[in-house]
């Protein structure tokens, strides 16, 4: 009753009043843009970015060439699975059947996760280069000569992932300028991808030499003589990472114009082919258990059964030397998986012993192979009797010498057959198979023996041998629409 | 129902002036002319004063009447209003009528004023409390709407426990943003996120991003039993005056509140048991079949033959889904009030089984509805609410560890014995799980607490017969914390072979919505002409929290993530503020021309420019053809209304669509920055919509037949959607990027009839129909895919020009263009309510919901032709060259493989959403004893989705959504949890 005898114009005064004043009061009307609250942002490293965020971007660039889980295991289980090395067997997603082993006459699907993933993480690591590049580039907060250091990095990374991403595409080519990705270049013959690969890392080795004695950014454990059985930490070692992959590029070029053997003998004599150790050193991706780093996504426990499984295929215990002793690279299982989509496998992959094993970049045995090769093929840098001892020493550390040795009189092809025998099981599962048989135009070797074709699964499907991935569905749409 | 509540209101304020000037009583009783049921809550007003009452639960009043009046008005909600001289009596008993179109009913036109439904110019929907829950008892607020909305899609995405429902209205009005309509619940901004549990995360199920991971949404969190009434503006025209976050429509509850008079208790026990709507089947195998499935494998075969030796052939499907759920629902509920103060106060609690073991859905709740008059020109209301609800969802949908039960049940053949052994497991050999463990074993929960909160004042400054003048003001606030817990133990089968077996995750969702709102209100009465003036500010916020700690490599035998092998950690922050500006003019020419002219302004700092303001204007008229004095036939159409009404909304971008950010990355301990392959669009702004609807609402013979039609043109313009840049830049797309115009035109019509109207049989039926076609108009950007899918083979949809954006397309792809094939969106979509009254004590009711057309892409029955499971798989087919196979094969893997038609299904379908029948016991009924303390007693039974009728083999349901409520790209069915039938006994008393 009390307020019901107040002054009713003195009550209505004050709550209007108290109402205008909260509303008209600074919190009500404020509005304000919002700052990314969850992530660092893009500009801020793009103009003067600091040494540590060049630093930050630098272990970017590393963490990406693994891709971080996802694109490394498609690009290993696609060209694994596609030049029979393995099978990717999945019960309830039957286009790992369908699309890798070519069955039917759809065609490989260019809008699935098996066209589409691969793609989309390698260019995405490759603009974590470019990022890098640009900030370097935009900033006065580091010396010239740490620019160097980290311009090469950018080009040497950006260089292996065209590389992957070229050895999928292959004839489909790639775009090479990527700079805007408003305004795109077009989509490049696979020769000028070649060549633009080849500058870029050429473009990378001068940096290195300008780069003085130490790199600015710490670099991954893999590039250290504890993990990678040599050190590559300092300019002059990651030119020799550098030069490698440079050799692996040059064998590409070599069945290609413009290429030639002695490309890949002269990026071989700057790369870690003459290094004391194992013929396993070189690089390595490295992995930590603890979260947020990531752990090793090739890595599959023994006798898995669950959805996807990565098995060994049946050929490479069909085909392998008796004393070969790369036979550890498999083990059999326990128990078979019932057959998926018609085919099985007795085999696990067993490369990866825990699920922070390192997974190789490139290694000492390639580059030896990759000598090898050139010293077989036809040309001035062709000497067949250092072929010979070149492959022999791979094939002598792991017990598998053919089983007529070979002699510098042998037979060319011969050398070249036996250097892709040395090559399959050294660089099992690790994406060069598929892309060997291609270059030397002999995919045949992946039909089954006596027949003109790949393997038939038990519930009577034909395989065949995919060539090439098709362009994304998206990199179509996109030059559809700009012409 | 506002204007009801208000005139209580002002009812009881001028009672406690007027309480020496009144000289006699008069009393009696007002009953239901059909049924002869006393009517509960009807407002008595001595007319040309202000005395007033309002009926108890028997439907008695009881008024002091001042001497100066001389005639009565009795009005209630859903009755046509009466007026009676009142002559000496004291005792005046009073029967009314059912108003079959509820014409006296109001409608929301503003953000604080309302108009009365025969006046509007838009077709709102009402749902009233009975047709809500007073048939059956679906366990959420969006189960309940099925069917009774005519312009709506309401999908639920599976049939697991505890919601999971999508309602569009008038078809899809974004492609990436929300097309679910905004909830105001009591003026409150309410909640209705769905949260990641984390289910579709790499370490349960590994099923990939956008959303699969079956999340409720917050609605779920709503008592049925507390709604009063639900109204749906389903058009931008409808819901202008809400701005920029109206562009799916707004649904606005209100809750009940207390009226004066007598206290009232009622208390509702509804028990009931739910099983599984349909079975998808199986079939068994022979040797034939293991030549086709597994190639003739001799192990399979033997395995086969022991296990028919031994006769142990199982039924997964039945001892899995063939469980029958307990549910159980109690309220109670008490209001009243007196001259100054009502109440209304219920609590409840929702115990539901499921149709497998250990799943289930509770929900606890606690309302308070308290409102008063401080002065006779100052009232205040909080309505308070706290819920605790939870929900034990096991594991379906797509997971790529095998890791969901319908897909384990379609690959398992029957001769595999799957049970556990001295409490082991065997390992699946068919799959990557064991189902029977999944189900025993694997963990995934989810718990809400939630407060809602309230508080509206309203203070009149002019208050007198000719104008008023008030301030409305109100205050809302919504706060939700929602715990989710997943786990799946470190020797199971799907756990096993990962690098760190057993995964637990413990995620937190805190949610805080919060809104303030002003507005002027200014009504005058200049002769025939009503003039409603409204001017206001609005402001709301929105803020979310998320977190969750991830464990992988457990300890045996233990949850807990913190002694895990490995952790994850994730914490994501969101904030928004929004702030409107509105004023509204509506103008009301005695009732035969009313015009409504308004505009919003509003700005987000969700978008990229947050001080713009964005102007959504709206301007409608009615014609009330039939109030016009030349209208001479008014006993046989007595309503002739047409009605025009254009508006427009906006739809706010995402949080964080001006963002481009990097990525976080670590290698050897050591932090890293990598590239994001989504730019933010430093431009971004509201979509908006615009749309034109037109309609007539015709009412013949007193309202005994209404017909309404309603047709309309919503463009959206400037959708927000992903721009697809080349991948091989690095960059996948812009994020939000106006991309093109979509159309949706659409009819809805509704017809009600009221049969018979006799004593001692009534009948009434409402049939609704409506259908929505959609069409993008305008494309700045490639044709691109819209909306998840798994690939072109099995149906996605696209934004292309001339198309809809939820047709489907496949293979085969020539030259870049795939297939068209059907569309998702219903053809149409027809309801028919029945209502039947015998002997004014049984009420029997039936609802029908036909959806006709609109077509699911579907994994579902490739995963039984994988697993040879399919009830057809081996009726024989010829192929092309002549020769005979097996259907199941052929579909597989086959001829008949490869095709995207065997993937996108027609998913028609005839359900009986609801059957009821009642019988109440009056107050004479229940005797002299009982009758003392019990006003009534109603007793029934009811059944919920009782009956699904559909051509579709493409799963369980029909009604499905792998991904989640969406505007595009819903429709997908991949292993999606069956629906359940629901059956009950009802018991309700009134005290």
């Amino acid at each position: 009753m009390l307020l019901h005898n107040m002054n009713k114009t003195f009550i209505r005064a004050l709550l209007l009043g108290s109402v205008v004043a909260s509303l008209s009061g600074c919190s009500y009307v404020e509005i304000n843009k919002l700052d990314d609250p969850n992530f660092p942002t893009l500009a801020s490293v793009l103009t003067n970015a600091t040494k540590q965020q060049l630093d930050y971007l630098a272990t970017g660039t590393f963490s990406d060439m693994r891709t971080n889980v996802d694109g490394i295991v498609w690009y290993h289980q696609l060209t694994g699975a596609i030049g029979r090395e393995v099978y990717v067997l999945a019960g309830s997603d039957s286009r790992y059947a369908t699309n890798l082993l070519g069955i039917g006459t759809a065609g490989f699907d260019n809008n699935n996760f098996l066209s589409g993933r691969y793609y989309t993480t390698y260019s995405s690591s490759r603009r974590t280069a470019r990022i890098l590049a640009q900030s370097t580039a935009n900033t006065s907060l580091v010396t010239d000569e740490q620019k160097r250091g980290y311009l090469a990095l950018a080009k040497t990374a950006e260089a292996y992932d065209m590389m992957v991403l070229s050895d999928l595409q292959y004839e489909n080519g790639l775009r090479i300028d990527v700079t805007d990705p408003l305004k795109p270049g077009k989509i490049r013959a696979y020769d000028d991808v070649l060549a633009a690969i080849k500058a870029l890392l050429d473009d990378g080795a001068k940096d290195l030499a300008a780069a003085g004695t130490a790199l600015p950014f710490p670099l991954p454990s893999g590039y250290a003589a504890g993990t990678a059985g040599v050190s590559f930490l300092t300019p002059a070692g990651f030119l020799k990472v550098n030069r490698a992959l440079a050799a692996r590029l040059a064998v590409r070029r070599a069945s290609r114009p413009n290429g030639s053997y002695q490309e890949v003998l002269d990026a071989l004599s700057g790369s870690f082919i003459n290094d004391a150790g194992a013929l396993t050193i070189g690089p390595r991706f490295t992995y930590g258990g603890t979260s947020p780093d990531v752990v090793n996504p090739l890595f599959q426990a023994r006798n898995f059964t669950g959805s996807v499984v990565t098995v060994a295929h049946p050929s490479f215990r069909r085909d392998i030397r008796a004393t070969d002793t790369r036979i550890s690279k498999i083990a059999a299982r326990t128990a078979a998986l019932p057959p998926r989509q018609g085919f099985s496998s007795a085999d696990d992959v067993v490369l990866y012993a825990t699920n922070t094993s390192p997974i190789p970049i490139i290694k000492k045995e390639e580059l030896v192979l990759l000598s090898a090769e050139a010293h077989a093929m036809p040309g001035p840098q062709q000497n067949l009797a250092l072929a010979v001892t070149e492959v022999n020493s791979v094939a002598t550390a792991y017990d598998a010498l053919r089983p007529t040795p070979l002699t510098a009189t042998s037979p060319s092809a011969d050398i070249l057959d036996e250097i892709l025998y040395q090559r399959r099981y050294s660089l099992f599962f690790e994406g060069q198979r598929w892309v060997d048989l291609r270059r030397l135009n002999q995919l045949n070797r992946l039909n089954v023996p006596g027949t003109s074709l790949p393997e038939v699964s038990s519930t009577n499907l034909q395989t065949t041998i995919v060539r090439q991935l098709p362009i994304p569905f998206a990199e179509v749409a996109w030059d559809v629409a700009n012409p | 129902m506002k204007h009801f509540f208000f005139m209580v209101v002002l009812l009881m304020t001028c009672l406690l002036q007027q309480v020496n000037a009144q000289d006699r009583t008069v009393s009696g009783r007002v009953t239901d002319r059909a049924t002869g049921q006393g009517l509960p809550g009807v407002t008595v007003l001595a007319k040309g004063t202000t005395a007033g009452a309002s009926t108890n639960a028997d439907g008695a009043f009881s008024l002091s009447v001042p001497s100066a009046a001389t005639r009565l008005t009795f009005s209630y909600v859903g009755y046509v209003a009466q007026e009676l001289a009142l002559g000496d009596a004291s005792t005046i008993n009073v029967t009314l009528a059912t108003d079959t179109k509820q014409l006296d009913e109001v409608v929301v036109t503003g953000l604080g004023t309302s108009i009365a439904r025969s006046n509007a110019a838009n077709n709102v929907a009402s749902i009233s409390a009975s047709e809500l829950v007073g048939r059956t008892r679906p366990s959420t607020v969006d189960a309940a709407m099925y069917a009774k909305l005519s312009g709506a899609v309401i999908t639920q995405n599976s049939g697991a426990p505890g919601g999971g429902i999508s309602v569009q209205l008038r078809g899809p009005s974004s492609i990436t943003g929300s097309s679910e309509p905004l909830y105001i619940i009591d003026g409150v901004y309410a909640n209705n996120n769905s949260y990641d549990s984390g289910r579709a995360a790499g370490a349960f199920s590994n099923a990939g991003g956008s959303r699969q991971d079956g999340a409720t949404n917050r609605l779920a969190d709503i008592n049925p039993d507390d709604i009063e009434n639900i109204e749906v503006l389903k058009g931008s025209s409808a819901a202008a005056i809400y701005g920029q976050r109206a562009n799916a429509g707004v649904i606005i509850i209100t809750t009940k509140k207390g009226k004066a008079g007598q206290t009232r208790i009622s208390v509702r026990q509804d028990l009931g048991v739910t099983s599984i709507l349909r079975k998808y089947g199986k079939s068994d195998f022979t040797n034939e079949k293991i030549d086709y499935v597994f190639g003739g494998d001799a192990g399979e075969k033997a395995a086969l033959a022991a296990a028919n030796a031994s006769g142990k052939i199982f039924d997964y499907e039945q001892e899995i889904f063939g469980n029958k759920g307990f549910l159980s629902n109690t309220n109670v509920n008490v209001s009243g009030g007196g001259e100054r103060v009502k109440f209304y106060i219920s609590g409840s609690r929702t115990d539901e089984g499921a149709i497998q073991k250990n799943l289930g859905f509770q929900r606890n709740t606690l309302r308070a509805n308290v409102s008063t008059d401080i002065t006779k020109n100052w009232d205040i209301a909080l309505n308070s609410s706290y819920v605790n609800s939870s929900n034990q969802r096991g594991f379906s949908n797509n997971a790529n560890t095998d890791a969901t039960i319908p897909y384990l049940i379609a690959v398992t053949p029957s001769y595999a014995d799957l049970h556990p052994v001295n409490g082991i497991y065997p390992r699946n050999p068919y799959a990557g799980e064991n189902p029977l463990a999944l189900r025993d074993r694997g963990i995934n929960n989810e718990t809400t607490n939630r407060l809602l909160e309230s508080f509206t004042s309203n203070l009149y400054f002019i208050r007198n017969e000719k104008s008023s003048l008030r301030l409305a003001a109100s205050a809302g606030v919504d706060f939700a914390l929602t715990d989710a817990e997943l786990y799946l133990p470190e020797d199971m089968q799907s756990q096993s072979g990962l690098a760190n077996p057993g995964a637990s995750r413990y995620s937190k969702n805190k949610q805080l919505n919060t809104n303030l709102q002003g507005l002027l209100i200014h009504t005058v009465q200049l002769g025939t002409v009503g003039l409603t003036t409204s001017a206001g500010t609005s402001r709301f916020t929105q803020d979310i929290n998320s977190d969750f700690v991830q464990g992988e490599g457990l300890q045996p035998k233990l949850r807990n993530p913190a002694r895990a092998n490995r952790q994850t950690l994730s914490q994501s922050f969101q904030s928004s503020v929004d702030l409107g500006y509105s004023a509204q003019e509506e103008v009301n020419f005695a009732d035969r021309v009313i015009g409504t002219v308004g505009i919003r302004a509003d700005q987000s700092n969700l978008n990229a420019d947050p001080k713009k303001l964005y102007f959504f204007p709206h301007a409608s008229l009615a014609l009330n053809v039939a109030n016009f004095d030349f209208w001479t036939f008014k006993e046989v159409v007595n309503q002739v209304k047409l009605r025009a009404a254009y508006g427009e909304t906006g739809g706010v971008p995402g949080f964080g669509s001006y963002f481009t950010q990097l990525n976080s990355v670590v290698v050897d301990t050591r932090l890293g920055l990598r590239n994001s392959t989504v730019l933010g669009y430093d431009r971004v702004a509201p979509e908006r919509a615009a749309e034109l609807e037109l309609g007539a609402d015709l009412g013949f013979l007193n309202n005994k037949i209404t017909l309404s039609g309603t047709v309309y043109r919503k463009q959206v313009t400037n959708l927000l959607f992903a721009y697809a840049l080349a991948p091989s830049t690095g960059v996948t797309s812009i994020a939000a990027f106006p991309v093109g115009d979509l159309v949706n035109r659409g009819l809805e019509i509704g017809l009600g009839v009221q049969a018979i109207d006799r004593p001692n049989f009534r009948y009434h039926s409402q049939t609704q129909f409506w259908l929505n076609r959609s069409e993008v108009t305008r494309l700045v950007v490639p044709r691109t895919t819209a909306g998840p899918g798994f690939a072109s083979l099995y149906g996605q949809n696209f934004l292309a020009l001339g198309e809809s954006p939820t047709r489907w397309f496949g293979n085969p792809v020539v030259g870049g263009v795939p297939t068209p094939f059907q569309e998702s969106q219903p053809t149409y979509q027809v309801t028919f309510a029945n209502d039947f009254t015998f002997f004014k004590h049984i009420d029997f009711s039936f609802l029908i919901h036909v959806k006709q057309g609109g077509y699911n892409s579907t994994l579902t029955q490739n995963a039984y032709d994988q697993g040879g499971t399919s009830p057809d798989y081996m009726n024989p087919v010829t192929l092309g060259d002549g020769t005979t196979s097996v259907i199941g094969y052929e579909r597989f893997n086959g001829e008949l493989s490869g095709q995207t038609k065997n993937y996108v299904q027609d998913a028609s379908y005839m359900k009986v959403r609801e059957v009821s029948l009642y019988y109440s016991f009056d107050k004479e009924q229940l005797g002299a004893t009982m009758g003392r303390f019990v006003q009534r007693i109603k007793v029934g039974v009811s059944g919920n989705n009782l009956f699904l009728v559909t051509p579709y083999k493409g799963g369980y349901d029909p009604e499905v959504s792998n991904f989640g409520s969406r505007p595009v790209g819903g429709n997908q069915d991949l292993y999606a949890f069956p629906s359940a039938r629901r059956m009950f006994l009802h018991l309700n008393f009134d005290f």
